[in-house]
């Protein structure tokens, strides 16, 4: 028999057919014995479990006032601070998230655009050199080419022992290229380390005839390592100038301590600017973090409180 | 009183009309939730609760059949014990043999739920028989039977108490039925003569 028919005769014993349910039923049970069959087997079925006796209560059920009142237990009382919590952190997330993508991307943006590849610290050590004004070099002793300068400007204009005027007349081509003209002047191993500039240097007698003042260069210019080529960083900010001797003799500004010599000065504000970078950098990375600290938070205390509302229910 | 100015009397806060109303009705209760359970310390258990829920939900009770209201509150509870139990069953998971640790080779859990030939010889209690077959149906039919076949209630009463259509609960009750007459097949010696002789008869 299909699970249908049985259940036609499950509601006829039952007396919840139709009339016209009723009707169909009786007249197949008066051709089918099958059915008849089971029909008669439900009955027996019912009639039994009716007759299954009464179980006597082991006690009244009746509640005193004391089962009433009961007092919560303390589990359920943590409904109202699961909830409350669970709607703070949910308002939060939603707070970070418009603030993040309503007024914080225009932000973002600006900042990845000035820093395109910010997310890497040499990277950004690279863009820092390429923007940030170049740092100060500071040599073993004084610039040669300095001095040097330093010296035939001292010498052409200050030294009051020549007369200037021969020396611009007669070389003003050597007064151009006055650095290497130094280097061509001194002797030994200084002379080994130039490179092809020097080689077209004009003798020294012709450079500088009986220019005392320069005299001292070429003693200056044996200590100097080779910087053919080597690019002068003047910082023009306004720090105050390392001490140094003008033709070995006297400080000069811009001109480094033996004590200052070899290091490399960053400006000031190249590294304040750094910080700030690193902290906006910092900034969108820990907002992700906060959002799904608040949507755990949420989700945790929500469950909770949907957990305890069910417990008190039920 | 009735039954409907004795629930809104306990509505009102009136605790002895609502123990009028479990004086009434806690024997049918603590019966199906025997019949549903099989236990007794369960069936009282949930009994009582039932009725601590019912008192402190009465707000929830807009008229009607008090009685279907009541025994919707009791089968909740009795589903509630049914899930205690399989969230923390007795049976041990892996039984071990007190005398020589050794883990015992048929457990309950995988043994034939149905009676052996020697426990049908030793089931001499019909009641035990019946309350046997019930036990052994799905949740869901056990709850509709129980309420019909042994409380007597008519369909739109037991649709009303488990929230189920009249479409569901004719389904449910035909297929408990079903099963019940095949598992009761097994006691037949233990069936009144007037079933057995018209059983007989029909085989």
């Amino acid at each position: 028999m299909r699970p249908q028919e049985w259940q036609t005769l499950s509601a006829y014993i039952d007396n919840q057919l139709s009339f016209k349910e009723k009707a169909a039923l009786e007249k197949r049970l008066e051709k089918d014995s099958d059915l008849q069959k089971a029909l008669e087997e439900l009955r027996q079925t019912k009639a039994l479990l009716r007759l299954m006796p009464k179980k006597h209560i082991p006690h009244n059920f009746t509640l005193s006032a004391d089962m009433v009142t009961a007092r919560t237990p303390a589990i359920s009382r943590l409904f109202p601070v699961f909830s409350l919590s669970s709607a703070l952190a949910t308002v939060l997330l939603v707070v970070s998230i418009v603030f993040q993508w309503g007024i914080g991307v225009p932000q973002l943006r600006a900042q990845s655009e000035m820093a395109p590849a910010a997310d890497m610290a040499t990277t950004y050590e690279m863009n820092a050199e390429e923007e940030a004004p170049p740092p100060i070099i500071l040599w073993g002793e004084q610039s040669y080419s300095m001095g040097m300068a330093t010296g035939k400007g001292g010498s052409g204009g200050g030294d009051g022992n020549e007369p200037a005027p021969p020396l611009m007349s007669q070389a003003p081509e050597t007064f151009a290229i006055a650095p290497e003209e130094g280097s061509a002047i001194a002797e030994g191993p200084i002379e080994e380390q130039l490179t092809a500039p020097v080689t077209e240097m004009p003798e020294p007698e012709k450079a500088i005839p009986g220019d005392e003042a320069l005299e001292d260069a070429p003693a200056e210019a044996e200590s100097l390592p080779a910087e053919e080529g080597t690019p002068q960083m003047m910082e023009p900010s306004p720090q105050e100038p390392p001490s140094g001797k003008q033709n070995g003799e006297g400080p000069i500004l811009g001109l480094p301590s033996e004590e200052e010599a070899g290091q490399i000065i960053l400006p000031a504000e190249d590294e304040d600017m750094g910080q700030t970078q690193q902290q906006s950098r910092r900034t969108p990375e820990r907002l992700p973090i906060v959002q799904i600290l608040l949507g755990v938070l949420a989700l945790a205390s929500g469950t909770a409180a949907f957990l305890i509302h069910r417990k008190n229910l039920s | 009183m009735d039954e409907i100015s004795l629930a809104n009397a306990a509505q009102k806060g009136d605790l002895n009309a609502f123990n009028r109303l479990v004086l009434t009705y806690q024997e049918l209760a603590y019966n199906i939730a025997y019949r549903i359970l099989g236990d007794p310390h369960a069936a009282d258990d949930a009994t009582q609760d039932a009725f601590i829920a019912a008192y402190k939900h009465l707000k929830s009770y807009r008229g009607g059949s008090f009685r279907a209201w009541l025994m919707r509150i009791v089968t909740n509870k009795c589903y509630d014990e049914l899930r205690r139990q399989k969230r923390h069953p007795q049976t041990p998971l892996e039984p071990i043999n007190p005398e020589n640790e050794e883990e015992i080779e048929s457990p309950q859990w995988i043994m034939d739920d149905s009676p052996s030939p020697e426990e049908q010889a030793e089931t001499i209690d019909l009641d035990k028989a019946v309350q046997n077959c019930i036990q052994q149906l799905p949740e869901d039919f056990r709850v509709v039977v129980v309420m019909v076949d042994i409380q007597d209630f008519d369909y739109n009463e037991v649709s009303h108490a488990i929230g189920k259509p009249l479409g569901t609960i004719k389904s449910r009750l035909a297929r408990a039925r079903m099963r019940l007459k095949d598992c009761l097949q097994g006691f037949r010696e233990l069936l009144p003569s007037m079933f057995r002789l018209e059983n007989e008869e029909l085989s």
